[in-house]
């Protein structure tokens, strides 16, 4: 019988409490969550909804209060060290790096953290230059770079490794109508050469959600209170508009929630 | 997915040192694109030595003190790469966002340091030979050479140790946060008084200068001192001083790993510590 493919990211009840000179600060509420390999996963929230929360349990920086949580088949809490060699990272407005290195150089040494040999690794780099339009920003140093450059790199290394599922958290943030735009196309491009790489984006962009995922997860005070393709929340929506935007779905569907827990709560 | 997740010796291995190479790369890179260093890490620092050299001269010091202070200032060099470059580090990584980048990365923490130790030696080296040669033919100082060789021997073996020592500081200074900058200060200028910088640590009495060994440099700089300006008030021989070294060594470093699990462990827990301040 042939073995299931394991699912890209899956949780079950994922808790996570901060506690702070004595408060206790829920930021997630058993989140259950599954992902298919070759998705790109879309998280909206509020801020504060727990999505980073989420996020920095899955690239194994948080452990969880609760429940549980894989990453490609590997558990977050007991596999990180074999996870981290699978994923990658990418947030937006990160000055990550060494401002008196080149953009190349900057490349080649966060390749190097994952074993890369280094003449792969510079091929590699050359190639992603080049998809991101920076092959003449090459020799410049990093701290000479634009925000949109800046955010170009950062996606540049993230891509370095081609891992199995790449972590995108608010990526385009601050950057202008352009350099979204080329951080957009290129996730696109790289997932679409392997159907087996998974992309999990946080944003607060609806457009860019809209665009860019196969499904969208809103998270509102650390539960997940929709989950379904851009057109499917749409439609949850239908009630407060002709043609409801992703945006539209958004209001309802977190405004609706926080009804429904402060009616439970009452 | 490029790279390599198996296990065993050898790839692991492979992945620390090219982890090691890769962040030592910055601090020798910056040598040449930030040419202010030749000022403030060469030329300052030569001249804080040069003083000190008058000073004594002024006393009317024995002339191996002279011997005493070139010595002292060159390897003063070591001691402040290790605070400011290496126990800080980690603190400045964290809020360039780059730790967290570390931590998810495959490659340990006791490689960044390495790496940062390796580039950081390499960049120290240049202002300590600065000081060791402008100094020795400015006023004629007279070395044994046949010390120069066992002299590097344990030159080496004391690097081994403080940059042991450092990768534990790191993982402390992390641990305190913005703490560090006060922790940094307030091990200065102590340890340039305790470990004999510019004088035989011996003058402190033995109890001072067996505490001041804690920080490898003391043993370190009292064992050259006796190979290179024989005669030299000595805290003990010096082969007892390479054999603490030679144990500071593989100590310092496996305490550096078990504090820096433990950070991370508690950064994992916490949700602080590692992560870029938001």
């Amino acid at each position: 019988m042939a073995q299931a493919e394991p699912l890209a990211v899956v949780t079950h009840a994922l808790g996570r409490v901060y506690r702070q000179r004595g408060d206790v600060v829920t930021a997630l509420a058993g989140v259950d969550l599954e992902v298919r390999r070759g998705e790109l996963y879309g998280l909206l929230g509020p801020n504060g909804a727990g999505k980073t929360t989420l996020i920095k349990i899955l690239v194994t920086l948080l452990l969880p209060s609760s429940g549980s949580a894989e990453v490609d088949g590997l558990d977050v809490v007991r596999d990180h060290r074999r996870l981290r060699w699978r994923i990658a990272m990418v947030s937006g407005g990160e000055s990550s790096g060494y401002p008196v290195l080149q953009v190349r150089e900057q490349l080649w040494m966060f390749s190097q953290l994952y074993g890369m040999e280094s003449r792969a690794a510079k091929r590699r780099i050359e190639e992603l230059l080049e998809r991101l339009d920076l092959t003449e920003a090459a020799r410049r140093p990093v701290s000479a770079l634009s925000t949109g450059m800046r955010q170009r790199v950062n996606l540049a290394r993230g891509l370095l490794t081609d891992p199995r599922v790449l972590f995108l958290d608010e990526p385009t943030v601050a950057l202008d109508v352009g350099a979204a735009r080329t951080v957009r196309e290129e996730v696109r491009r790289w997932m679409a050469e392997d159907p087996g790489r998974t992309v999990i984006l946080t944003t607060h962009h609806m457009m860019e959600a809209d665009e860019l995922c196969d499904r969208v997860g809103i998270v509102s005070r650390g539960r997940l209170v929709a989950e379904d393709t851009p057109a499917g929340l749409k439609r949850l929506a239908r009630g407060t508009g002709p043609q409801p935007s992703l945006e539209d779905a958004f209001v309802h569907l977190v405004g609706r929630s926080m009804r429904e827990e402060e009616e439970a709560s009452a | 997915m490029i790279g390599t997740e198996e296990g065993g010796a050898w790839p692991q291995l492979r992945l620390q040192l090219r982890t090691a190479l890769a962040r030592a790369y910055p601090r020798v890179r910056t040598l040449p694109r930030e040419r202010s260093w030749l000022v403030t890490e060469i030329t300052l620092p030569l001249l804080g030595t040069i003083a000190m050299v008058y000073v004594y001269r002024a006393l009317q010091a024995p002339p191996r003190f002279t011997g005493f202070v070139v010595l002292g200032g060159s390897m003063l060099a070591y001691w402040q790469n290790v605070l400011w470059s290496m126990a800080n580090q980690l603190y400045w990584d964290r809020h360039l966002g780059n730790l967290e980048l570390y931590a998810i990365s495959p490659a340990s923490f006791l490689a960044i340091l390495a790496g940062m130790a390796i580039g950081g030696m390499a960049s120290t080296t240049v202002r300590a030979a600065a000081v060791m040669v402008t100094c020795s033919l400015l006023f004629q100082v007279r070395w044994e050479p046949a010390g120069a060789l066992p002299a590097a021997g344990v030159f080496l073996l004391t690097l081994a140790a403080l940059y042991g020592l450092g990768s534990v500081l790191a993982a402390l200074f992390l641990f305190y946060g913005r703490e560090a900058w006060h922790l940094t200060s307030a091990l200065e200028e102590p340890v340039h008084l305790l470990a004999g910088f510019y004088f035989p640590v011996r003058s402190l009495g033995a109890a001072v200068g067996g505490a001041a060994s804690v920080v490898p440099l003391t043993l370190g700089l009292d064992a050259i001192r006796q190979l290179l300006l024989p005669g030299s008030p000595a805290l003990v021989g010096v082969g007892w001083e390479v054999a603490v070294l030679a144990v500071q060594v593989p100590l310092y470093c496996l305490a550096a790993q078990r504090a820096l699990d433990l950070v991370e462990m508690r950064a994992r827990r916490d949700g602080q510590l590692i992560m870029r301040p938001s």
